[in-house]
């Protein structure tokens, strides 16, 4: 049997130009502009378009330096700029169709054998455009004791290049897209600050660092109706572009619920009844980050932590759904012995079947098993899906540096003792393991779903640094 | 000054472009291959759709039969027609891709100037007759005109609009009735290495076509809009053996025999390879399957010679504790069933049928000829 070694290859060439110019020392103009050529845009049959061009300009305006400013203001600085990046992607072979090589019937009658491939490529792929515009001030004043930066941007990006799910009566599974415009709008702050300084050498000092990000994804302009970015392992879990929704929308077969948001039960068995169709379950990207980091300087201690949080996004945990279908985990023990009556409601029909009313659910469940996979187990996206705000202890460490005057004799520049901690707690709704992961998937991360992942571990350490 | 910046900037670009002439054989996936021959894609797709069918027929066919009895009292067996959704997706998610190269095969040999050859395309039409009538068995109405023109040079289309099944089941006719006048005609070769069922044989091929035909006849002819035709149409091939040749002996039946090697990694093994022997064995046939089989004396399960080889009967079926006995199907749960007979593994690696009636025209009491 011969084996098949996977070649991947691609190859760009780029021209560059810029320009820069300055008025007075605090007036600064930087225009640029690039062609790019990249293979992985061109095909046999069409070999013209693999070129395209992008500008960029940057203003900024040295305020501290133009103006007298009162003298607490060490520093100022505006800035905006428009840019446009283009990127025909770094993934190969997306633009003509081939029969892939099946090695194993190699040895079968005389000659090579083939399979049609499953996901459909794009001849007219075209690169991907991102038009961004950014307005930023940068301050450090009171003696440079408080800084910030601040960002503001405003970026469309026009037909990104994926890879999206089709239905299979269409032939293929999936096929390579260039989805139509998100637009991304956001803010980004970042801020350092000294709160305590002791005035003689060696004395207190607190330095503190804030970062905080924001951003808002949103679907303007899309080739369909809505377009499927990735399937999830259960429950009809997907992630679903739709006009007006964001890239991170994620879809799932879910409770069926009564107008006022209650679960509605299945009166024969007291189960929770699942919708025919996927439902909105929540977006996949978090809305804000945030960042502190604190540093105490005490004559030769320095104790630093960091801590950091995201909120606004959740996910679907496939290790939930399986360990409840297994009965592993604590939810699933109320109702075992005695069954269950699930916290909702009951239709209320009329003679012809019709749903007149809601009353509240009182069947018992007894099939607790099935109750449990009904409210949360494969069938259910919903149910296993869980807000994936957390804040973390990411780090702490204290250093000991022991005087340079008891090293001088041994001719040794400094000594640091440590101890260390990272990724010391973590306060999260997310019930498994750690709301950060990311399952690769080709060279995608694929967020939102969550499927098995190992633990992350705690790291604690010491550590001991001699310079010479 | 500026002019010569101008000047070696236009040529550098002038350069650039030129070396981008090249890319379109940079970006030629080494991996893959743009054109093939029908035959190339012919075994394995022939092979791939008997892989999904009988890993259906053995998880799921065989439970709601009463074959087999997957003993258990938990949730979801399908012997106790507790049948989960997502059991719905598997023949659809499958087929479909399969129908790609079917129906590749079908364009090559239609339009290829390479590759041009009519005994293909019927081939191909009586396969792709074949999955579909699975399709619209199992989904009632299902993509069919529209189905498998993803591809942008087959019109793009990524939502193929339903059939009805009624109107499908009338395509395949013309289908196969095309087919039989192709492979009536075709005097093109079938690589006999490429092809596990026939070795090749067009003569085969059509009547194995045409009694496709027949069963797919057999399923309309109690629909009252249609028996008049369908019937008709059915005494017309069992009348006219030249026009239509009909599969009359053994020798003809369309068999896919797999190599019989163990290994799940050769070619043409069965896919059963790839299920565990303690797994293949697990469980247990259903009482009204083995039972019938053991009361009506069936040769099948008689283990000597000449209906068995080795003690092991055609079937591959093992005693169990309590004989040639099975568990009764959709029992209550709670109740004490034993396992008794069950598949042995060495069955795994046997042949496998394409489905074909034996002797329909016996069992439908249909005209003397046949």
């Amino acid at each position: 049997m011969q084996s098949f070694p996977y070649k991947s290859r691609f190859e760009y060439s780029s021209l560059y130009g810029i320009i820069n110019a300055a008025y007075k020392n605090y007036f600064f103009i930087e225009l640029s502009a690039r062609r790019d050529w990249t293979s992985t845009l061109a095909n046999p049959y069409r070999n013209n378009s693999v070129g395209f061009t992008y500008p960029s300009l940057n203003i900024s305006y040295i305020l501290s330096d133009a103006v007298k400013l009162p003298s607490s203001i060490n520093y100022a600085k505006l800035r905006a700029s428009y840019s446009n990046v283009g990127s025909g992607g770094t993934v190969p072979y997306r633009t003509s169709y081939g029969y892939g090589p099946l090695p194993v019937y190699d040895a079968y009658g005389n000659g090579n054998y083939y399979a049609a491939p499953s996901v459909l490529v794009k001849p007219d792929l075209k690169p991907l455009r991102t038009t961004s515009y950014e307005v930023g001030a940068e301050m450090q004043m009171f003696k440079r004791r408080f800084g910030f930066d601040i960002a503001a941007y405003m970026g469309n990006t026009k037909d990104q290049i994926l890879q999206s799910i089709i239905d299979r009566s269409s032939g293929y599974s999936g096929e390579i897209i260039n989805a139509g415009t998100v637009r991304n709008v956001g803010l980004e702050v970042a801020m350092n600050g000294t709160p305590v300084k002791a005035k003689k050498a060696g004395g207190f000092k607190w330095d503190i660092n804030v970062t905080y990000s924001t951003n808002k994804n949103k679907i303007i302009d899309i080739p369909d109706s809505s377009v499927v970015l990735r399937t999830g392992a259960v429950g009809s879990g997907q992630i679903v572009a739709k006009v007006g929704g964001s890239m991170g929308d994620m879809y799932g077969r879910g409770f069926v619920r009564s107008p006022d948001g209650q679960v509605v039960f299945d009166p024969a068995t007291g189960n929770a009844k699942i919708t025919e169709e996927v439902v909105f379950i929540g977006n996949t990207m978090p809305i804000g980050k945030l960042s502190i980091q604190n540093a105490f300087t005490f004559k030769n201690f320095r104790l630093s932590t960091l801590f950091d949080g995201q909120w606004g996004a959740v996910g679907h945990s496939l290790m939930h759904y399986k360990m409840v279908e297994q009965g592993k985990l604590q939810v699933t023990v109320p109702g075992r012995y005695n069954g269950i009556i699930g916290n909702g409601v009951l239709e209320v029909l009329d003679a012809s079947g019709q749903v007149t009313g809601y009353r509240k659910n009182d069947v018992v469940a007894t099939d607790i098993d099935e109750y449990y996979r009904s409210m949360m187990g494969v069938d259910n996206a919903e149910g296993s899906s869980f807000s994936t705000d957390f804040i973390k202890f990411r780090e702490a460490r204290i250093d000991y540096t022991i005087p340079a005057a008891y090293l001088k004799k041994y001719r040794i520049d400094k000594i640091t003792l440590g101890i260390y901690g990272r990724n010391l707690f973590i306060w999260s709704p997310w019930p498994m393991f750690d709301p950060e992961f990311g399952t690769l998937s080709g060279t995608d991360i694929n967020q939102g779903f969550e499927i098995a992942q190992f633990p992350s571990t705690r790291t604690m350490g010491a550590n001991l640094i001699i310079t010479f | 000054m500026i002019k010569n910046i101008l000047l070696g900037t236009l040529l550098l670009a002038f350069m650039l472009q030129s070396c981008t002439k090249r890319y379109d054989e940079i970006n030629t996936n080494p991996n893959l291959v743009p054109e093939v021959s029908p035959e190339q894609l012919f075994a394995p797709a022939l092979a791939s759709i008997l892989d999904i069918n009988m890993s259906r027929n053995r998880t799921f066919n065989n439970e709601l039969m009463q074959v087999t009895v997957n003993i258990g009292d938990g949730d979801g067996k399908v012997f106790r027609y507790d049948i989960r959704t997502t059991w719905g997706t598997q023949p659809w998610n499958n087929l479909y891709l399969e129908l790609t190269n079917l129906k590749n095969i079908y364009s090559i040999a239609d339009t290829s100037s390479r590759y041009k050859n009519d005994s293909y395309k019927g081939v191909s039409l009586i396969l792709q007759s074949w999955v579909y009538s699975i399709l619209t068995d199992t989904y009632g109405d299902i993509p069919y005109s529209e189905s498998n023109l993803g591809r942008l040079e087959d019109g793009a289309n990524r939502r193929p609009k339903f059939d009805k099944q009624k109107d499908i089941y009338m395509a395949i006719y013309d289908s196969l009735e095309i087919a039989n006048s192709i492979l009536a005609q075709s005097t093109d070769a079938i690589t006999s290495n490429s092809d596990p069922v026939f070795k090749g044989d067009v003569a085969k091929w059509r009547k194995f076509g045409n009694s496709l035909y027949l069963r797919l006849l057999l399923r309309l002819s109690g629909k009252s809009e249609v028996s008049a035709t369908v019937i008709s149409k059915f005494q017309n091939i069992v009348n006219n053996p030249v026009q239509y040749p009909i599969i009359s002996d053994n020798n003809e039946s369309a068999i896919l025999r797999w190599s019989g090697s163990a290994v799940a990694a050769e070619p043409m093994s069965s896919p059963f390879n790839n299920v565990r022997v303690q797994d293949f064995r697990s469980p247990g046939l259903g009482e009204f399957f083995i039972g019938n089989l053991r009361n009506w004396n069936s040769p099948l399960i008689q283990t000597n010679a000449p209906h068995g080889t080795n003690s092991i009967n055609r079937w591959g079926i093992a005693q169990g504790s309590n004989a040639w006995s099975g568990v009764p199907s959709g029992y209550a749960p709670g109740q004490d069933v034993t396992k008794s007979s069950y598949f042995l593994a060495a069955i795994r690696i046997h042949q496998t049928r394409l489905p074909l009636p034996e002797p329909i025209c016996k069992r439908n009491r249909l005209p003397a000829k046949c």
